[in-house]
């Protein structure tokens, strides 16, 4: 059968994320798939340095346009570690409270886009109509649908009070609801299943062959998860599960991710239940001590780490940073081979692919 | 980076399993923050040091590698300049391997044949920093476009941006 060499993106309405790919198949299947990264680079490592520490929070939030809070949370724990700020429990709460309202958001945005590549648009509908609870509470809490800029160094800008968290609490109860809907769907639901069940796995072998994070990495037995191996705070004093399938398909993705949310929900009540009193921020340096750190979080999309050296100036020396969707990418390939031309959105989408946190 | 006084446990059985191997080499520890050990060592020791890791530690998952630019000479780049690489691993606690490279000519064995997950790390870093990794199956650069003709931009651009602010 005579090959054919077909381009994807970086602008195609099969792919909304701007990388490209060519795929070479014959007839239906694909054989081999390159791939070509690079097309949002912005260089923001590079940036970090010509920066102070606090201009960055604001550089950095804008690494990826859906889990911008994971980002900052990350860098900002750095720099405290570096300069060695101690925060207040209050800090930290609103801290994940954030994170994990972000992660229900960043997975019900991913069943929406998940949903609508499979053709079962009443699914993306309600995801998205959903997820507007949740951009709801963060737009009362930040002021920001998706850029909260709630980070500072030494803590958080934002507080809430009793009639506030009552509100969030009663919007918890509605979005739970919702969501375990959505879970119903997603467990019983055999078109969506027909499109997802054996498509784009990865073994248990190929995730820690290639280091993969995050629920692609749940999904295929690894029972990985920074909140509960990292022992951070608050998630230390929280009782939650980590969703692990086996299946290692999209359709495990899918399962992982809503599960996750639902988790996510109930943490976000204890929370809310646990928040202590006291302040929400200490008084950070400007100029932060010579020496250097690493920090790890839980994005929605796996490990998100971050590198900070100082020379003990106002500006970081080196600002690293590794994005949970540079572990996806190097799959690719083999989730793709020997898949049928319509299972390509379906496979790109499984695995949550954002291009402006990989390229950075 | 201070020098070690709670060494966490993970990075204790490394540096005692590296010296049980390797008498006559000197390892260098210390600890950064969050609860990182950091071992530094020898470029030619780093594929020892990872299979020690993977076979003996049951460490396989490397977080990420950083390359950084060590400046000590005012701020200027000058032959005296090093590429250092950190090899950040997790397993319940981070243990960080860090590789001092010469700057003129920085080159290191891949470690792809080992994890073939730092494949897209080691690409990085050869197109932003100019480290070339032996034995890396494809050695292209991942980010920058096609009819990139500079030098790579993170090797110059920290010792400049450092001595254009006067920094330390």
């Amino acid at each position: 059968m005579s090959k054919l060499v077909v381009p994807i993106g970086p602008q195609h309405p099969l792919l909304k994320e701007p990388l490209s790919f060519r795929l070479t198949v014959e007839g239906e299947r694909v054989t081999e798939s390159a791939m070509r990264l690079g097309y949002v680079h912005r260089g923001i490592e590079r940036l970090c340095q010509t920066r102070t520490y606090v201009q960055n929070i604001h550089l950095l939030e804008r690494v990826c346009g859906i889990c911008s809070h994971v980002h900052t949370t990350t860098y900002c724990r750095a720099v405290e570690a570096l300069a060695g700020l101690e925060l207040p429990p209050r800090a930290l709460h609103l801290r994940a409270l954030l994170c994990e309202l972000e992660r229900i958001h960043s997975h019900m945005l991913w069943l929406g886009v998940l949903a609508r590549n499979v053709g079962f648009d009443t699914i993306f509908m309600y995801a998205w109509r959903d997820r507007e609870i949740v951009l709801d509470i963060m737009e009362d809490l930040s002021g920001g649908r998706v850029s909260h800029a709630v980070n500072v160094i030494g803590g958080v800008r934002i507080d809430l009070d009793d009639a506030h968290r009552d509100t969030i609490l009663q919007q918890l109860d509605l979005l739970e609801d919702q969501v375990e809907w959505l879970l119903g769907v997603v467990e019983h639901e055999r078109t969506l299943q027909a499109r997802t069940r054996g498509i784009g796995v990865l073994t248990l072998a190929d995730v820690r062959r290639y280091c993969v994070v995050g629920p692609v990495a749940r999904a295929s037995g690894l029972d990985i998860d920074l909140r509960r191996d990292d022992r951070q705070a608050p998630y230390d004093q929280m009782h939650y599960e980590v969703p692990v399938h086996d299946a290692g398909d999209v359709w495990a993705r899918t399962l992982v991710r809503v599960k996750e949310a639902v988790e996510s929900v109930h943490l976000c009540r204890q929370i809310l239940d646990t928040l202590p009193a006291g302040a929400v921020s200490v008084r950070a340096p400007r100029r932060i001590p010579a020496g250097e750190a690493v920090t790890r979080s839980e994005a929605p999309r796996g490990e998100v780490i971050y590198y900070v050296r100082s020379n003990g100036s106002d500006h970081p020396a080196r600002v690293k940073i590794r994005t949970p969707t540079l572990t996806s990418l190097i799959t690719l390939p083999d989730q793709l081979r020997d898949v049928a031309m319509a299972d390509v959105s379906v496979v790109l989408s499984g695995v949550d692919l954002c291009i402006a946190c990989a390229d950075r | 980076m201070g020098e070690v006084e709670h060494q966490a446990a993970l990075g204790k059985a490394l540096v005692q399993g590296l010296r049980v191997k390797f008498p006559d080499v000197s390892f260098r520890e210390q600890t950064m923050p969050v609860d990182e050990t950091v071992v530094i060592m020898p470029a030619s020791l780093l594929i020892p040091a990872v299979k020690v890791l993977m076979d003996d530690l049951g460490i396989w998952h490397l977080s990420t590698i950083t390359a950084d630019v060590a400046v000590d000479s005012g701020g200027k780049a000058e032959t005296g300049e090093l590429i250092r690489l950190l090899y950040h691993f997790w397993c319940g606690e981070g243990v960080t391997l860090c590789v001092e490279l010469p700057g003129l000519s920085p080159e290191v064995t891949t470690l792809t044949g080992l994890i073939p997950g730092a494949a897209y790390y080691e690409r990085e870093i050869y197109e932003m920093f100019g480290v070339t990794f032996d034995g890396h199956p494809d050695l292209r650069p991942l980010f920058l476009p096609d009819d990139w003709n500079e030098e790579p931009p993170m090797r110059d651009s920290t010792a400049k941006a450092a001595a254009a602010r006067g920094d330390p």
